[in-house]
């Protein structure tokens, strides 16, 4: 029998349902790898008892023929962002280090409802700021995927441990969230695939939140295949969430393989510019050759607003954020640091518990948000943000889906990472931010391995509603690629 | 932005920064603000609001579920029985 933490969802379900192995023995070899990847920093909180029990459970089904679905006793990450009933979830943060929540997010319960095994939680940029699990408080997450001349790489962020437990084969899928490309950017990075469904596709309750209207559920995965079962698991309408979508649920397996004949994709001008990677850009090329070789009409679309993206973003993110941190103020749970009037423990406790780069997100948002400053910054972000969604809604007059890279380079050195100054940061989210901002589904799937020996991702970009067609152009993507999961 | 400014916003937000951190926030801030300078070229004024995808929805208040208090005062830095506890607010 093959290394079982080699196999996708997709192989492991159909094991289980020929009796090959049961989940216990999955769940045993993959808590060993979890132990045996510790340097990868992928976890906050391991929970392999708590798993043994869940596949034990699981393996009783499975012996009755109640098999629950195809994620029935398969062992999944948990980004550290899910509320997890009685399981410590942290958001990455020190003011949350010892936090219990008394509830499960909809998500989770969805995938508990599913019958998967949750390993552990896992590592994040805190509160899901961050695009290189930099600014964790429980230290940064490292990629399996190694330069080839042995120097290490960031994960991305902010689902870096997610992508990084995956990668390393730690856990069959993880979830991952994405409010800029926290589900795409750390899948590129380290070779796996990620989606970040149309916004309202999966309930935001009990997901710690940072940007309200961009904050989105995905999956994390080794294949596409893998990717089109756990969405529709995580997927649906929840009343607990006022913007989930009432929106049937389709059978993404069913169609995945169904080709991409006839689709018409676009390749936004704007983006192939003097200043994109050559590496990047040849890529991005190859993409579209694969999706021409299958039959697909490959044009030029426009996307003129584009230059705007992420001076918008980081005006109505760190805004929401501003707004959705006030909470953690030291009274009814989290950390307290003590102070001699309500409003210096108030202080006192959100200084002591924030890191860096969630403190300076919440100036920026108190600021744009503040009397004087309110209409130039937050009131035209929200109008330019209209004109992006536009841009969108134009292109698919003429196109199905958008083929774009997902980021400018292949992952930098953690040493790069700690030098980077906040602008430069935020400039690596140049192609992920937009489809955020108009609330469209996009998905990142690895094509190619750079000189380097990193992989590189490409983005397709899809009609609200119409993961399906993603699925099926990234599956066309991912049986040509010339990069290959170890 | 100047140290005034910073301070101002960070009373706003309930933070609180020692001079250095004053100052590297400002240094910080002024960058990210004059990169987002580029919004005042968007010509907004053709913006129109594209229904969503997903429109806001309301629902009934009703309660399904309860008696939690135990579970959530948990969570709370020392509790005075189903009381959270503050700092002293009035003499």
């Amino acid at each position: 029998m093959s290394d079982l933490t080699s196999l996708s969802i997709a192989e492991l379900s159909k094991g289980f349902n020929n009796k090959e192995f049961s989940s216990t023995e999955v769940t045993k070899a993959y808590i060993e790898n979890m132990e045996k990847g510790r340097k990868y920093n992928a976890f906050i909180t391991e929970t392999a008892e708590h798993a043994l029990k869940q596949a034990l459970e699981s393996d009783k089904r499975i012996t009755a023929g109640m098999r629950l679905s195809d994620l029935d006793g398969v062992p999944l990450g948990i980004k550290d962002l899910f509320c997890t009933e009685n399981i410590r979830t942290t958001a990455a943060s020190k003011i949350l280090e010892n936090f219990v929540p008394p509830y499960e997010s909809t998500v989770t319960s969805k995938l508990l409802q599913a019958g998967s095994v949750f390993i552990g939680k896992t590592n994040l940029d805190e509160f899901a700021m961050g695009g290189a699990n930099l600014t964790s408080y429980f230290g940064q997450a490292v990629n399996p995927v190694k330069r080839q001349d042995g120097v290490e790489v960031v994960t991305g962020g902010s689902s870096g441990g997610s992508a990084a437990a995956v990668a390393a084969c730690m856990c069959a899928g993880a979830t991952g969230t994405d409010t800029g490309g926290s589900i795409r950017q750390p899948a590129a990075f380290c070779g796996i695939v990620g989606i970040k469904p149309t916004y309202g596709r999966c309930s935001r309750y009990g997901i710690i939140a940072y940007a309200s209207s961009l904050d989105q559920a995905g999956p994390m995965t080794k294949t596409v295949e893998d990717a089109a079962i756990m969405l529709e698991k995580m997927a649906g309408f929840d009343e607990f969430d006022s913007t989930s979508a009432d929106t049937a649920v389709p059978n993404f397996k069913a169609t995945l393989k169904n080709g991409v004949k006839g689709l018409k994709i676009g390749m936004p001008k704007e983006f192939l510019n003097n200043d994109l990677n050559t590496e990047i850009a040849s890529a991005w090329q190859e993409g579209k050759e694969i999706l021409e070789k299958a039959g697909a009409e490959v044009k030029e679309i426009s996307l003129p607003n584009m230059q705007y993206a992420l001076a918008t973003y980081y005006i109505i993110a760190p805004a929401e954020a501003s707004s959705n941190l006030a909470r953690y103020d030291g009274v009814r749970f989290g950390l307290r640091v003590e102070g001699s009037s309500l409003d210096e423990m108030y202080e006192n406790t959100r200084s002591a518990g924030f890191g860096a780069e969630v403190q300076r997100r919440i100036m920026i948002g108190t600021y744009v948000l503040s009397a004087g400053y309110y209409d130039a910054y937050y009131l035209k972000a929200l109008n330019v943000r209209k004109l992006i969604r536009q841009d969108y809604i134009n292109a698919f007059k003429e196109v199905d889906a958008v083929l774009t890279p997902v980021t400018p380079t292949t992952a930098f050195t953690i040493e790069e990472s700690k030098k980077f100054d906040p602008v430069t940061n935020y400039l690596q989210d140049a192609f992920t931010v937009p489809v955020n901002l108009a609330k469209l589904p996009a998905i990142s799937v690895p094509v190619k391995t750079a000189a380097n020996g990193l992989p590189i991702g490409l983005q397709l970009i899809g009609k609200d509603f119409d993961e399906e067609t993603l699925f099926k152009g990234a599956y066309i993507l991912e049986q040509n690629n010339s990069w290959s999961r170890k | 932005m100047d140290a005034k400014e910073i301070n101002h916003i960070a009373k706003l937000a309930r933070l609180k920064f020692d001079e250095s951190g004053v100052d590297s926030m400002a240094k910080d801030l002024n960058d990210i603000l004059k990169w987002m300078d580029i919004l005042q070229r968007a010509d907004t004024s053709s913006a129109i609001c594209i229904e969503d995808a997903a429109p806001l929805r309301q629902r009934e208040d009703k309660v399904t579920v309860g008696n939690l208090s135990e579970k959530l005062m948990k969570n709370a830095y020392e509790p005075h029985e189903h009381f959270f506890t503050v700092p002293k607010v009035v003499e």
